[in-house]
Parts: C-alpha cells; structure tokens; sequence
C-alpha cells in the first residue's frame, strides 16, 4: 500500500510580524482542505510538526491550536529539530499503510522571529549537543562554518564556488511567491557581502522566518476521488548520527543522509539516477553540497563542481531546490520539510509554472536536523 | 545544571572502555566501538590541534560581551575530538598545536552566574 498526496497549501514564507502561530495555522490548514475539496471532519488524524515554540512563543501543545483552528478531530505534535516537517510525513505515511487512518493531514509551522538576535542564535543552537557545543559557545552557523573550512581545504575549493549554491537558489526562487527573498544575487554580492561567522558570508546561510505548510495525504485507492493527477509517496527513509559534529566518525560525509537515502531508495526501487528533481536541505551553502555527494547525485568531494557546473539548474540535468531551497525560501524548521514536499508535488503534477521542470517522474526531498543528525529522505512520484 | 560536568569539562575527565581501551572526550556512558558499559574515567593530557575553526560574530545569548570569539574543533592527541573555545593568540589555522586552559565561560545566561570551562592557546 502506498500513501498519496491529495491537497497541499502554505503561507507566504517570511517575517510576519502581524501574525501568531494561529493565524498561520489556520491560513495554509485552511488552504489546504479547500485545495483538495475535504472537510475538517474527513480528516482522521492531524500530525502537526513545531520545534521552537515551547521557547519562542511560551507554546507546547501546537496540536490542540490545530484543533481550534481547523476542527479536525484528533491531533499529536512531532519534534525532532528542523527534519520534524519530513518526519511528520514519514509518521504519516505509517499511519496510512497500517490501515489506521485512512486521510491524514500534516501541517508544520513555526513561528521564529519574536526575538532579538541573540537570542535566536541561541534558539536555532539548540539543535546541537547543549553540553558538549553550546555550553562552549558553538552555534549552528559556527559548526557549518567549520565543515565548510574543511570541505573548502580539503578539496581546494573556492569561495567563489561555494557562493554558485546561493546564487542558483536566489535564481530559482524569482518564480516562487512564497519565497521570503525571491530576487536574484550575484557571487559578487555573496563573496563582498557581510561576513557571519568565518568563513561563512550572510548570503551562504538560510535565514529564520516565520511561516505555516500543510498537505493531505491519502490510502492510494481512494486518491483519484480526491483529485485528477495524485501523487504517491514511494519510499522513505530516515538516519541518525551523534548530536555533537566532534563524535562523527568522518565530517564530509553525513552517514544520517547516506542511511535515510539507502532505506528510502530501495523502498522506492529506484537508483539515485531514476530522480529527475530535488529538494535538498541548504540551511547552508555547504548542507546542499554534502547532499548532492551523500545522496548519490555525485562523487564525494566533486558536489561543487556538480553545481557550479549547471547540472543542478532548473534546465539542468537534474535540478536541485526549483523552489529556491531554504536559502531564498526562508527556513521555518519544522515547516520546511513540508514546504520541501509541496514543490515536489507542484512539479510532478505540472503545477509549478514557470519554474516547471520538463517530464518531472520521480522527486525526493531531503530534510535534516541541526547538523546533520537526524536525515529523513522521501521519495515522490507521479 | 552545569555543575553536574564540572570535572569532566574543567579537568577534561574523559571515558576509557575497559574491554577495547577505547578512548573517548566528551565521556561516554557505553563504548562507541564495542558497546560494552564498563567504562572508566581517564584524564586527558589537554595537548591537541585544531581540526577547524570559526570565529563567532552572532553569538549566542549571554555570550555578546566576548564576540567576536573562536570556537574550534580540537583533536586531542589520545584521539578524541572535543568542541572548544581558542584564546590568547595571534593567528591559528588547521593544524596548530593548542593546549587547554581554565577560563572563564561566561558571566550571564538563563542563571546569571559565573562559569568556568576548558579553552585552548596556542601551545608553548
Ligand atoms: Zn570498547
């Protein structure tokens, strides 16, 4: 049995500083009823994905805000740092082929940007080891800043090169209305722009916003009901890894991204080769390259050269965040993954205008946590 | 909270796996290597060098008055590999040889207290 995608919606992705975690579950919930003709009471179950808000907004139990928004009858909350969004899917993908429910809605939403600098660097940190990084004053844009020093040494690569990631995602994310920056940059513009913590530039790193993204997915048997071109989730995967980057066993190489893709492949039957789009985790500059080499697109340490190459365009042999990825989306943690499998859907059901990609077959989207320590992988077709 | 790894941070106390000798910095409740639970405490001569570095311009909360500051990640020379702030020099690159030292940590935060921890210099 195999789980379908029958409705999708999502809010703008940005600052919304006129908007609580209410209003943006009840926008893309809403939305995403309305988009596949459902009523609340249709929905068996809803798995709502949320990490910061016990901490940024004072909220837990996001689920039950589900509940007074949207009306559907029973609810649980998923967290497991920024992949909550994908995890939510897998969970419902579960729920789906066990015969328990048979339509699920997911929704992830976040609500980031309540805060003052500091203390979102600190919220956004909690994703690595407290006791062994963040104690000692490690944030999660300093540990990617290292595995980029690493990357950058250890196979003689540019800043230039790196700088072709943000640039190409920026371009794609023209065409995306609900993109946060959907504008285009230049490396100039990245290579000459405000420095983060070095080597990294501001332009290398996705930016904190705020933002809400839902789908409906059902048992395959009932989906042509629902909608005239389904599209099926074939195959996912998960992986772990230590919390703390100094207990991995090789930097360059995300083992949680390698065990999610080799489990969702060969659910999925297919070969990194059979994918003809994705949707890779980009939170920086250097999490896309890693993708590209872990997930079998290309050889370790040539992930660069892939991208600078301009075969990850959207005219590419096979393109990598059409959406604009989290870089020029924004990255709601737990509402990525979500907003990840919207663009999949989108282009394998011809729904993505102009920055629809030809004969799309088979999309998959990669979502991790912190960095790197949990990767879940799913995998979409027509 | 922070108390409870005093030892382990201030005197770089790490774990040695009675059954494969592995060793292991930050300390381990089980053996990455061979699973086994009977571990014991083993101290770390605290000589290392830098695997890499960054330096921090958007600190965390109760870390501004110090930024800009450097984390890095250090290989001690047992093996191990540990999260840690680097003072007192001029340049540093991949590889430099560093030894640690007790300093301050930080001086606000969720408790508002002092706290000390390990650092790295440059070695001698
Ligand atoms: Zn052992």
């Amino acid at each position: 049995m195999k789980a379908a995608v029958i409705g999708y919606a999502q809010t703008k992705f940005k600052e919304h500083w006129d908007k609580g975690l209410r209003e943006l579950i009840s926008e893309a919930g809403n939305n995403a009823l309305k988009s596949s003709n459902l009523k609340a009471e249709d929905i068996d179950n809803l798995i709502c994905a949320n990490t910061l808000a016990p901490l940024v907004n004072g909220q837990s139990n996001v689920n039950a805000l589900c509940f007074e928004e949207l009306g559907i009858k029973s609810s649980v909350s998923i967290n497991c740092g920024d992949v909550s969004g994908s995890a939510a899917i897998r969970q419902a993908m579960f729920e789906i082929c066990s015969g328990k429910s048979k339509i699920v809605m997911v929704l992830g939403v976040e609500k980031m940007t309540d805060l003052l600098s500091s203390q979102i660097t600190s919220a956004v940190s909690m994703l690595l080891d407290h006791e062994w990084e963040v104690f000692n004053g490690a944030t999660l844009a300093s540990m990617y800043a290292m595995l980029t020093r690493i990357y950058m040494k250890k196979f003689k690569v540019k800043p230039e090169q790196i700088a072709k990631v943000s640039v190409k995602n920026h371009k794609n994310a023209v065409n995306n209305k609900f993109a946060q920056f959907p504008f285009e940059i230049n490396v100039d513009s990245v290579i000459k722009g405000p420095s983060v913590d070095s080597p990294l530039k501001v332009l290398n790193c996705a930016a904190v916003c705020d933002g809400a993204a839902a789908i409906i997915l059902c048992e395959e048997s009932l989906a042509k009901k629902y909608t005239e071109k389904p599209v099926y989730l074939i195959g996912s995967g998960a992986g772990s890894d230590y919390l703390a980057l100094h207990d991995r066993e090789d930097f360059l190489e995300m083992k949680a991204t390698k065990t999610a893709a080799e489990e969702a492949y060969k659910q999925a039957k297919i070969k990194p080769s059979d994918v003809s789009l994705a949707e890779v985790h980009d939170s920086f500059s250097i999490s896309e390259i890693l993708a590209v080499e872990d997930l079998g697109f290309a050889k370790k340490g040539s992930g660069f050269k892939f991208i600078e190459d301009g075969k990850t365009d959207l005219t590419g042999k096979l393109p990598i965040n059409p959406s604009g990825g989290l870089k020029a989306c924004g990255h709601p943690f737990a509402a990525t993954g979500i907003r990840q499998a919207i663009e999949i859907t989108m282009q394998l059901k011809d729904e993505a205008g102009k920055r629809q990609i030809k004969n799309a077959k088979i999309g998959l989207t990669h979502n991790l946590s912190g960095t790197g320590s949990t990767a879940i992988v799913n995998i979409f077709s027509r | 909270m922070a108390w409870r790894r005093i030892k382990q941070r201030n005197c770089l106390i790490g774990s040695e796996c009675n059954e494969c000798k592995t060793l292991f910095y930050p300390p381990k409740l089980k053996c990455k290597k061979c699973s086994s639970s009977n571990l014991s405490e083993f101290k770390f001569s605290g000589k290392g060098s830098i695997v890499s570095f960054s330096e921090i311009r958007n600190p965390l909360y109760g870390f501004e008055k110090q930024t800009p500051y450097t984390i890095a990640i250090v290989k001690l020379e047992e093996g191990p590999m540990l999260t840690t702030q680097i003072v007192d020099f001029d340049k540093i690159e991949i590889g430099t040889k560093v030894e640690s030292c007790l300093r301050v940590m930080h001086t606000e935060g969720h408790s508002g207290m002092i706290q000390y921890g390990t650092k790295f210099k440059p070695a001698e």
